[in-house]
């Protein structure tokens, strides 16, 4: 099952390299803030999933609502003239690392508690 | 559904879609710097021409100065050269004196400088008071008649084939653009050339009645002028 996920990133790569699809110069910068919020949903959602409380509409409707989000704050500041993707910026890039670190944390805990679960079970048998 | 399925599910919906956009902002990114531009904000991109002008400008003024040298070694041979033949040495001079008329050697010499600029609005026209290109073209017409020997505006050395015209808001001078003020120098004989640029009713007073600052010509002792740089071939015609 884990595989299903890392199937779909490859295809998606495949479709956005093979498929001509290009969007205007000017708004390349608003996709790579874009880009950057949906990095941050999906180790989120990682996380979440870890931890158990993982909600599935909560989930897709934050990954969408964020990539677009991001993209328009960072329109809106370039109209204004303030740098507001740099906000983004910061405020995904601590999100992501964050995240990561918690999503680390959680797999040793994972792996500690089945070492446990082992170890009783095998002390169980024995006797 | 049991929540991994769902899981599973939303996860691949979700990185399928990151995967396309991670790629298509690669591949957008790849294709902006092949055409030499960043795509992170227009201030890169003009931080980048800059940078590239700024290259320009100064590769160009290092071949400016390699011309300047070159084109001194070459006097240096002719004048070598023309060893003891009296004709020969003839002919050098007239060369030398061509080549100064001409333009394609620095000269220094005595005299005049003077500035001109723009006036200052005091509810006139506008159009009036800005210094044209024509405004330009006159006084160094002025100067040329009175007997200059070389003449430069800005530095820029002006020659038979150099073009004094109107670019917009700005005035080229050999494909140079210069903005006011305007300072033009000319070496020749300095009360002449004053003299003709100061009598009444003449060229100044009809620029100082038209709303233009022109400063009082400035006798000059010794004034430096740099060679003229642009190609002097005539190209279009026969």
């Amino acid at each position: 099952m884990i595989w299903l996920p890392v199937l779909g990133l490859v295809v998606g790569v495949a479709l956005g390299l093979v498929t001509n699809v290009t969007i205007p110069v000017a708004f390349s910068s608003y996709l790579s803030i874009a880009i950057l919020a949906a990095l941050d949903t999906v180790f989120g959602g990682i996380r979440a999933s870890l931890e158990k409380s993982f909600d599935s509409p909560v989930f897709l409707t934050g990954f969408f609502t964020n990539t677009l989000v991001a993209a328009l704050l960072a329109y809106i500041g370039n109209q204004l003239g303030v740098d507001l993707y740099l906000a983004a910026v910061v405020a995904f890039g601590v999100r992501l690392f964050q995240n990561i670190a918690a999503i680390r944390r959680n797999v040793f805990l994972l792996l500690r508690q089945r070492k446990i679960e082992r170890e009783v079970a095998a002390r169980q048998v024995q006797p | 559904m049991r929540t991994k399925t769902k899981l599973m599910l939303s996860l691949t919906t979700v990185s399928l879609v990151l995967g396309f956009m991670v790629s298509l902002g690669y591949r957008q990114n790849r294709v902006a710097s092949s055409l030499g531009v960043l795509v992170t904000g227009s201030s890169a991109v003009n931080k980048q021409l800059t940078q590239r002008l700024t290259a320009l400008k100064e590769s160009n003024q290092e071949a400016d100065q390699q011309l300047a040298a070159v084109t001194e070694e070459i006097n240096q041979f002719e004048e070598k050269s023309a060893g003891s033949s009296q004709a020969l040495k003839n002919l050098q001079t007239r060369l030398t004196a061509e080549r100064i008329l001409a333009g394609i050697t620095p000269v220094h010499g005595p005299g005049i400088s003077l500035t001109m600029t723009d006036g200052g609005s005091n509810g006139s026209d506008v159009e009036q008071i800005l210094t044209h290109d024509w405004n330009v073209r006159s006084v160094v017409n002025e100067l040329f008649t009175a007997g200059a020997e070389a003449v430069t505006i800005n530095d820029y050395r002006v020659v038979a084939t150099s073009a004094v015209e109107c670019q917009g808001p700005v005035v080229s001078v050999n494909g140079h653009r210069l903005g006011a003020p305007f300072q033009i120098e000319a070496i020749g004989d300095p009360t002449t050339l004053k003299s003709a640029l100061d009598i009444p009713g003449g060229i100044l007073d009809a620029l100082r009645q038209q709303g233009l600052q022109v400063s009082e010509p400035q006798i000059e002792t010794d004034i430096d002028m740099p060679a003229y740089t642009n190609a002097l071939e005539a190209t279009g015609t026969n």
